[in-house]
């Protein structure tokens, strides 16, 4: 029997924590798999020992003192607790799928715009085009070419 | 005096007879600095080759001196394509399919001496040859850089034009070659003055603008500056400093934008570098560890005059 990735599966079962589709999962998994299913009767069984335990109240300076070192700290109230190694993972990525892509546009507003290399190109055609018989200035791209003429139109 | 020894003497003779009718192959270069003689028309075939493939084309050429010429682009159907026309300074390109017309100062370059005085220092000339293009009797002469990186050159030559009747480029890559070569060529006294104008619907071409700051005079590898000029594209005002060497021309340009490279060169080699506020962009068909090493002498800061 192949058991589920995530060994956390019997104990939050038990506890009632699974999603809607893990529960599923995991009862079809329980349904042929003897170990689990020991697993989760022990688990049950402990609980319900536990539940069964004397209770006796705590003595109130204690109580106040857990209750102080229980409080959540501020980042936790915003990130709750991952459900799984896979959960943690895949939120880790999705963080960091976000700094970098706010990186890269940061750098692209920092960084001035490319311009384009044909009229430069151009500008050098016809510079090695004044020869005897010029090489440059008899074949290069009609685009190039005409680039060359365009650009100087522009000319200051 | 036996038999023999006429035979030798005469054989001798003809040696040196023919040795004497070599032209000298630097003397037939600098004719060909110097322009063509006389008007002529023909017509010529272009093919280049790099590793996107070979490319060819052909035009007719009618050309009255130096700077009066027109070249007639055929299309694959052999009709006329784009033309360019250049007259009174000023070259104008006209769209095939139509009449509105594109036009540029034709920059005054060096000198024909200038030129030929830095060519004889960068390149040497090989013994000519006698060879035939366009069924006519030319000398075809090799014309080696001095220095590695630059592009050579073959030359076939009409001693009597005064004009090269084919050339063949080989770039730093084995792969890259250019030829030019006319399949037709004849003298044409009197050419049609018609050919070299142009509808005055045509624009008027801005004069260049300087660049406006010290760029080095020579960089290394016998490059002299030949021209600076101020230009606006996308927006950008882009400087270029050309430097030749008599044939091979470099180009560097200032923008204080990069330029994307990653487009199709051809045989072009580029380097870009990053230098305090601005780019430089270089470009020749030279190779790229030649434009690496003008790149290391080039300035970082260049200052007004």
């Amino acid at each position: 029997m192949i058991h589920p990735p995530d060994w956390s599966f019997p104990s939050a079962f038990v506890d009632g924590a699974l999603a809607d589709d893990e529960r599923v999962l995991f009862e079809e998994h329980l349904a042929g798999c003897a170990e689990c299913r020991n697993e989760v009767a022990a688990l049950r069984s402990l609980k319900a020992r536990l539940a069964e335990a004397p209770r006796r109240p705590l003595p109130a300076a204690l109580r106040a003192s857990w209750a102080r070192r229980s409080r959540p700290p501020l980042w936790r109230r915003w990130i709750p607790p991952a459900r799984s190694p896979r959960w943690f993972a895949a939120g880790l990525a999705t963080a960091a799928l976000a700094v970098a892509t706010a990186w890269v546009l940061q750098r692209d507003v920092a960084a001035p715009a490319a311009i384009d290399l044909e009229p430069l190109m151009a500008a050098h055609a016809a510079s090695a085009a004044e020869r005897p018989m010029p090489v440059s200035g008899f074949y290069e791209d009609d685009a190039v070419r005409w680039a060359s003429y365009n650009d100087d139109a522009d000319s200051r | 005096m036996t038999t023999l020894t006429r035979v030798s003497g005469l054989l001798l003779l003809a040696a040196v007879g023919l040795r004497a009718a070599e032209p000298d192959g630097g003397a037939l270069v600098r004719r060909a600095f110097e322009g063509p003689r006389a008007p002529y028309q023909g017509e010529i075939t272009i093919t280049h080759w790099s590793a996107a493939g070979a490319r060819a084309e052909e035009a007719r050429v009618y050309v009255q001196d130096r700077g009066t010429y027109r070249y007639e682009y055929l299309t694959p159907a052999g009709r006329v394509g784009r033309v360019v026309v250049g007259a009174k300074g000023v070259e104008h390109l006209l769209k095939p399919e139509g009449r509105r017309a594109r036009s540029k100062p034709i920059q005054p370059a060096l000198s024909p001496d200038k030129e030929w005085t830095l060519f004889q220092s960068n390149y040497r000339v090989s013994a000519p040859t006698r060879d035939r293009v366009a069924d006519r009797a030319v000398w075809s002469v090799e014309l080696t850089p001095l220095t590695e990186g630059k592009p050579r050159e073959r030359w076939w030559v009409d001693d009597d034009a005064g004009v090269v009747l084919a050339l063949r480029r080989y770039g730093p890559d084995p792969g890259d070659a250019s030829m030019v070569r006319f399949v037709r060529f004849e003298a044409a006294p009197g050419l049609n003055p018609r050919l070299f104008e142009v509808a005055a619907e045509s624009e008027t071409p801005a004069a260049d603008a300087p660049a406006g700051v010290d760029a080095p005079r020579a960089l290394p590898c016998g490059f002299v500056l030949k021209r600076d000029r101020r230009f606006q594209t996308q927006g950008v005002t882009v400087t270029q400093w050309t430097y030749t060497d008599g044939l091979t021309v470099v180009s560097f340009f200032r923008t204080e934008k990069p330029v994307r490279l990653a487009v199709p060169r051809g045989r072009m080699a580029v380097v870009q570098e990053h230098r305090g506020p601005a780019y430089f962009t270089v470009i020749s068909d030279g190779s790229e560890a030649l434009l690496r090493r003008l790149c290391a002498e080039w300035p970082d800061d260049l200052r007004a005059p």
